[in-house]
């Protein structure tokens, strides 16, 4: 068991790393072409939420940027895990492999990633003149985040095998998520948004480590241990349709 | 030798069904639609129906049949990459399945990358592709293009890397149960095609129990002890190599 999963790990790590190297195409001056694209959203949302519409969220640049990060660590991850399987059907069929490793690899490539991303959203912090040993928790966060999106992730690869145009459906789905999201504004408290938002797990995710980065504040202990344990549940959950269905994948493609 | 015979390979009773829906229906939006019409298309096809063989250490058994007669589907029965629907399978040892791997390999990583990815997702760990890094390499004879990116590899060039890679992970597990799909020639010219036969056949020879699927009948006549003649999911007959291919042939 211990042995299989360190094997799972391991090839999981080298499939991430050829990954991350290809999407860079193989230059480590390709890093910029990649965090580019957060940077140009992440201008562009400032000029418009920022100074547009004149909101009084304190450090709002920092604000901003991490709901940008999260969400997008939890987009191209998930985005990524609903075509993963079917992409990698010649490799499930021609050789005996654990097929997690499809999965985690995703998750793994895209953590490295958002990686890069954190170090930015800190660069901006101390160029912001916070007080950044706040930053130090969050992993806390991304832990328990990662182990959310793991979930999904699982999930998805599974259903993607049975329902061939999963991968649109959820890029919809995720585009509308982005906008319920409070990521560029902030939900008035009391709204009927509000209540909704409740319901919505990247808001939960991305309002502790704002609190905690931004407000030095752990949010209501109750929140906390709910998306904690919701995030654990998922987890497990998604990890249990995935054993349960693999066997089943290989004929499937 | 005086190793012991054990039986490698067991196969009991076994059936295999695939259920064929046809592609259109597995839409989300089709899927919908024919759950609220209950519209149920299905179609199954049968490639393996109740069907029984033993293979032991040392023995080497060919199978033939007709393109789409189920040969690959039962090689990934035994290999564990299906599922059966009923019987029992059971092998007993490490097993490999080869089959043509050129879909592992990519074109935009170079020749030394490629190495170690197709080395890692065949199951060895980075020291032990470390190890066998030299050997891989000068098996290939592609010393010089070690750090060249793949896509301004030839043709034969490429079987060659993939042969290499292929044939010394496949070496390092020591495979107590081997399984060929069509994977014996090599590609690659004269020089590089006879090297990787003699490899291929002291792998054959070297005490696995050997299930080889292949349409070239001198190679099954050359290498088995016994054929297999594979149909529709059924086992036609089976028995010496010169006797059931003679019969496949005029059939």
């Amino acid at each position: 068991m211990k042995h299989k999963l360190q094997n799972i790990l391991g090839l999981s790590y080298q499939l991430a790393k050829t990954n991350f190297k290809l999407r860079n195409e193989g230059s480590y001056l390709g890093i910029f072409w990649y965090l580019l694209e957060p940077i140009v959203s992440f201008a562009v949302l400032l000029v418009v939420g920022g100074i547009l519409a004149q909101n009084s969220i304190p450090y709002y640049p920092i604000y901003l940027f991490i709901g940008l990060i999260m969400f997008n660590f939890f987009t191209a991850t998930t985005n990524y895990s609903a075509q993963t399987i079917i992409n990698n059907g010649s490799f499930l069929k021609s050789i005996k492999i654990n097929s997690e490793v499809f999965v985690i690899s995703g998750v793994m490539q895209f953590l490295f990633s958002h990686s890069f991303e954190f170090v930015l959203v800190v660069a901006l912090g101390i160029f912001l003149k916070m007080n950044i040993l706040w930053f130090i928790f969050y992993p806390v966060v991304l832990f328990f985040f990662s182990l959310f999106i793991i979930g999904v992730s699982f999930m998805l690869s599974v259903f993607s095998v049975y329902v061939v145009d999963l991968k649109n459906v959820w890029a919809v789905f995720t585009r509308l998520l982005w906008f319920v999201t409070p990521i560029f504004y902030i939900i008035p408290t009391n709204s009927l948004v509000h209540t909704a938002s409740m319901l919505n797990p990247m808001y939960h995710f991305i309002n502790i480590a704002r609190d905690l980065i931004i407000f030095h504040r752990i949010v209501e202990i109750r929140t906390f241990i709910l998306a904690l344990v919701s995030s654990i549940l998922v987890f497990a959950i998604g990890l249990y349709v995935f054993e349960k269905n693999k066997s089943k994948l290989a004929e499937r493609l | 030798m005086t190793k012991e015979i054990i039986k490698r390979i067991e196969v009991k009773n076994l059936s295999k069904r695939f259920s064929a829906d046809c592609k259109s229906s597995i839409g989300a939006l089709s899927m919908f639609v024919n759950f609220i019409t209950l519209k149920k298309e299905k179609k199954e096809i049968v490639v393996a129906d109740n069907i029984s063989f033993d293979v032991y250490s040392g023995e080497v058994l060919g199978i033939i049949g007709k393109n789409g007669a189920g040969k690959s589907s039962l090689l990934r029965l035994i290999a564990e990459i299906y599922k059966p629907s009923s019987g029992v399978i059971k092998t007993h040892g490490s097993v490999v399945y080869l089959t043509g791997m050129e879909q592992g390999i990519v074109a935009k990583l170079t020749m030394r990358e490629n190495i170690y990815l197709m080395g890692s997702v065949l199951g060895l760990s980075q020291k032990d592709i470390r190890k066998k890094f030299d050997d891989i390499v000068d098996f290939s004879g592609l010393r010089d293009h070690v750090d060249m990116k793949v896509y301004q590899f030839s043709t034969g060039m490429l079987s060659r890397l993939n042969f290499s890679v292929m044939i010394n992970c496949v070496n390092h597990h020591n495979p107590d149960v081997l399984l060929i799909d069509e994977v014996l020639s090599a590609g690659g010219d004269a020089d590089f095609q006879e090297k990787a036969t003699q490899k291929m056949e002291d792998l054959i020879k070297g005490g696995a129990a050997v299930i080889l699927v292949s349409h070239d009948l001198s190679v099954l006549k050359r290498y088995c002890n016994k054929v297999l003649w594979f149909d529709q999911g059924i086992i036609k007959e089976i028995g010496l190599p010169n006797d059931i291919i003679e019969k496949y042939h005029n059939s």
